[in-house]
């Protein structure tokens, strides 16, 4: 006997369907971002070993206005990564326990933006130059 | 039956996606935005001798970790979201996201270690 034929809508145009689908997209897009700029910081990295014109090159590009422009947008999705990165702890973290307690998913959040403050805090200090 | 790579991939994944969701404003910001800007003004942020003294020691092992990881966690990203779109994902686009991940923490790796 043949199978019943049902109708089965396929997976085209999918992210089309629903609001969450196309922010799920935006999503995972952000990583294009947050990869073109780890590329970059690698080039900066091996044209400051190349030397001092090299990574004179490096920084003028970086002041270009399409560089400007791109890490403009880096700058928008990662911070987009971050925020949706950041609320789904609760579901991606193993089980922790403080105190034989445990925290609650708020305070899990929040106490991530607060790790994220203080490093983001420490790198600045650092790379500025008033540290340590 | 045979072991999964997944988990390992995913592992990296994750580190790179926390770290990129703690730091990678920041860095971008400076990096990207306020290094240029400063530049305009006549203020060198990061200049040659600066940026070398930055990334010796320990610092340029993190460097390093940071670069490799925020890399992994793009590749898998990309790697994974080819297939949602339906577009053929398979060992060659997994050799190319991985691999591009891998070689540009290796070329990090020799850059810091030539400073």
């Amino acid at each position: 006997m043949s199978r019943p034929r049902t109708y089965r809508p396929g997976m085209r145009g999918w992210w089309q369907r629903h609001p969450a689908y196309r922010r799920y997209l935006l999503r995972e897009g952000t990583s294009l971002f947050l990869g073109g700029y780890a590329l970059w910081l690698v080039a900066g990295l091996l044209c400051l070993a190349a030397g001092e014109a090299a990574y004179g090159q490096w920084r003028a590009l970086q002041g270009t206005p399409w560089l400007f422009g791109l890490h403009l947008a880096a700058l928008m999705a990662a911070c987009y990564h971050a925020v949706t990165w950041l609320r789904l702890l609760p579901l991606t973290v193993p089980v922790i326990r403080l105190g034989g307690r445990r925290p609650s998913d708020r305070a899990l959040i929040r106490g991530s933006w607060g790790v994220s403050v203080a490093l983001s805090a420490a790198l600045w200090l650092y790379l500025g130059g008033g540290w340590p | 039956m045979r072991r999964s790579h997944e988990p390992l991939l995913w592992l990296l994944f994750g580190a790179g996606g926390l770290l990129a969701a703690w730091l990678g404003p920041a860095l971008i910001l400076f990096t990207g935005i306020l290094v240029p800007i400063a530049a305009e003004r006549g203020v060198t942020l990061l200049g040659y001798e600066a940026a070398r003294g930055l990334l010796q020691g320990p610092a340029g092992l993190a460097a390093v970790a940071v670069v490799t990881l925020l890399l992994f966690h793009a590749a898998h990203r990309i790697h994974h979201t080819l297939h949602d779109l339906g577009l053929p994902a398979g060992r060659r686009t997994r050799l190319g996201c991985y691999g591009a991940a891998v070689a540009g923490g290796a070329l990090a790796a020799a850059a810091v270690l030539a400073l």
